[in-house]
């Protein structure tokens, strides 16, 4: 009994607590109901969200923008990062310019990558590959200086190629580094596509609550945001999940 | 090359600093003329520089900039102090953690753009909207930074503090804030960017004014150069602020070498 209140039931107590919150404050008038219709409202109005046509097209180009985001990054980052980590050379070149990056709001991109490219997936998609850079490449670039030298001499010792030490060594050691930047390069990215097509207004859920929010439509707004916080932490639960089952001993 | 060795050190932390944006600006000069070369989509540094200037003379920029700092400035303290004193208290405090870590993680990894139109349809269009989004994207990463820094800090130098006879409450201010302040202030510094991107993002997508809101009625207007004057402005602002808190940072942990 201890164990299961203590894993399952005591975690959900502060989230129960807020629902309760959420349903009391407005029915009670505490809070005005237009602006904050009650939990239960909200949670009405999901079946009509989740079988409109409108918000799956959304959804579906929401999540595509925010994959291709996010595995572009992985396949462009971590390998950079890893030989930051390596090359010394490589680090002085890319230190700064990264830094740089970090410190800008990533979504305020968006503006001149449409003037640039146009709205789509170089633009938005854009926006959501320079976000999850930054974690991708700092993660390999502190995975990879934690390979150990000895791994790599005994590498080279068996007549492995240097360039080949990269993917045999390196990588394997920095991975649980790069999983758990990866992990929030994901949480990133989500911010990063909705914000974007929040303010690009084409297409994406980000459009959607936009124009839900625009025309009044406020309980579809708090449903529909309800639906991708869920999502959000779905696709954490489950990265989690993945990453265990497929890489089981960098965890 | 001997010449640059020759300066002084000052000297050489001043062109360290400078010459990244140097070779910023000239990259961009190139594209913008070269491979884009349609002042329209990429204005040249230099135009920016006027549609800067412009904006200024018009006296729209000044206001827009003061309201988006004051923004951050309210934001980031208050993250700052719900984030320390939350972190502190998860990480030290076992029952604390108990109950409020899932919650602090529930609320990390959900996207919190997809509530800031529910945040503005309750405070509306001014500056509490911006303030609270800000806070909700900075206080996390601040949270939990420094609950990993007090959770970590080596026990026997409580241990030791406790056995001298230093009361807990001596201990806890001359102990446990001295080890866990490097990590502290790299969750604050982490929380800098998100408070900064949190006024900036809100401001972007829904507001009467500010920084954010004046470089989207710029693009509406279809004036790049001052489109673009807005952006590079909220990341002199972003870099400038982050200097900042690195300088009060290594002030604070002159004594360690994190």
């Amino acid at each position: 009994m201890s164990r299961v209140w203590r894993e399952y039931v005591r975690p959900l107590i502060g989230i129960l607590v807020l629902l309760g919150l959420w349903e009391l404050l407005p029915e009670t008038g505490l809070v005005d109901r237009e602006l904050m219709p009650p939990f239960s409202q909200v949670m009405g109005d999901l079946p009509k969200l989740l079988t409109s046509t409108g918000f799956g097209a959304a959804m579906l180009s929401t999540a595509t923008t925010w994959w291709v985001g996010v595995v572009s990054a992985l396949l462009i980052g971590a390998p950079l990062g890893m030989l930051m980590g390596r090359s010394e050379l490589v680090f002085r070149a890319l230190n700064r310019p990264i830094g740089l990056l970090y410190s800008i709001p990533k979504v305020g991109l968006v503006v001149p990558l449409v003037l640039i490219f146009g709205v789509g997936l170089l633009s938005v998609g854009g926006v959501v590959f320079l976000g999850c850079l930054i974690p991708i490449v700092t993660s390999a670039y502190q995975g990879s200086k934690m390979t150990a030298v000895e791994h790599l001499w005994a590498a080279r010792s068996v007549g492995v190629p240097t360039w080949m030490t990269g993917v045999r060594v390196v990588l394997p050691s920095a991975l649980p580094h790069l999983i758990s930047g990866t992990r929030l390069a994901v949480a990133v990215g989500l911010l990063d596509v909705l914000g974007a097509q929040f303010v690009v207004r084409q297409s994406g859920v980000g459009a959607y609550l936009y124009d839900s929010f625009d025309v009044g439509q406020f309980v579809r707004v708090w449903s529909t945001a309800t639906v991708v916080a869920v999502l959000g932490l779905i696709a954490d639960l489950l990265y989690v999940r993945v990453s265990k089952r497929v890489f089981p001993w960098a965890i | 090359m001997g010449g640059v060795v020759a300066l002084g050190r000052k000297w050489r932390s001043i062109v360290a600093f400078v010459a990244p944006l140097a070779s910023l600006v000239c990259v961009w000069e190139i594209l913008a003329r070269e491979v884009v070369a349609n002042p329209f989509k990429m204005p040249e540094p230099l135009e920016v520089l006027h549609g800067a200037d412009e904006l200024w003379a018009s006296g729209v920029f000044s206001p827009a900039i003061l309201v988006t700092v004051e923004r951050i400035g309210i934001a980031y303290g208050a993250s700052l102090i719900i984030g320390w004193g939350v972190g502190t208290a998860l990480g030290s405090i076992p029952s604390v953690a108990a109950v409020l870590r899932p919650i602090v993680s529930f609320f990390f990894t959900m996207p919190k753009t997809a509530i800031y139109p529910s945040l503005v349809i309750i405070l509306g269009l001014g500056s509490s909207s911006k303030i609270v989004f800000g806070v909700m994207l900075a206080v996390f990463p601040i949270i939990l930074g420094t609950a990993t820094a007090v959770s970590t800090i080596d026990q026997k130098l409580i241990w030791s503090a406790r056995s001298l006879g230093v009361s807990r409450a001596r201990t806890f201010i001359g102990v446990v804030i001295p080890a866990m302040l490097p990590g502290a202030v790299a969750a604050a510094r982490v929380g800098l960017v998100s408070a900064v991107v949190g006024v900036f993002l809100g401001e972007m997508m829904v507001g009467a004014d500010g920084l954010g809101q004046l470089m989207m009625r710029m693009s509406t207007a279809l004036d790049s150069a001052a489109t673009y004057a807005c952006l590079v402005t909220a990341c002199v602002i972003a870099v400038a602020m982050d200097g900042v808190v690195l300088a009060i940072g290594r002030r604070l942990t002159w004594w360690s070498e994190g």
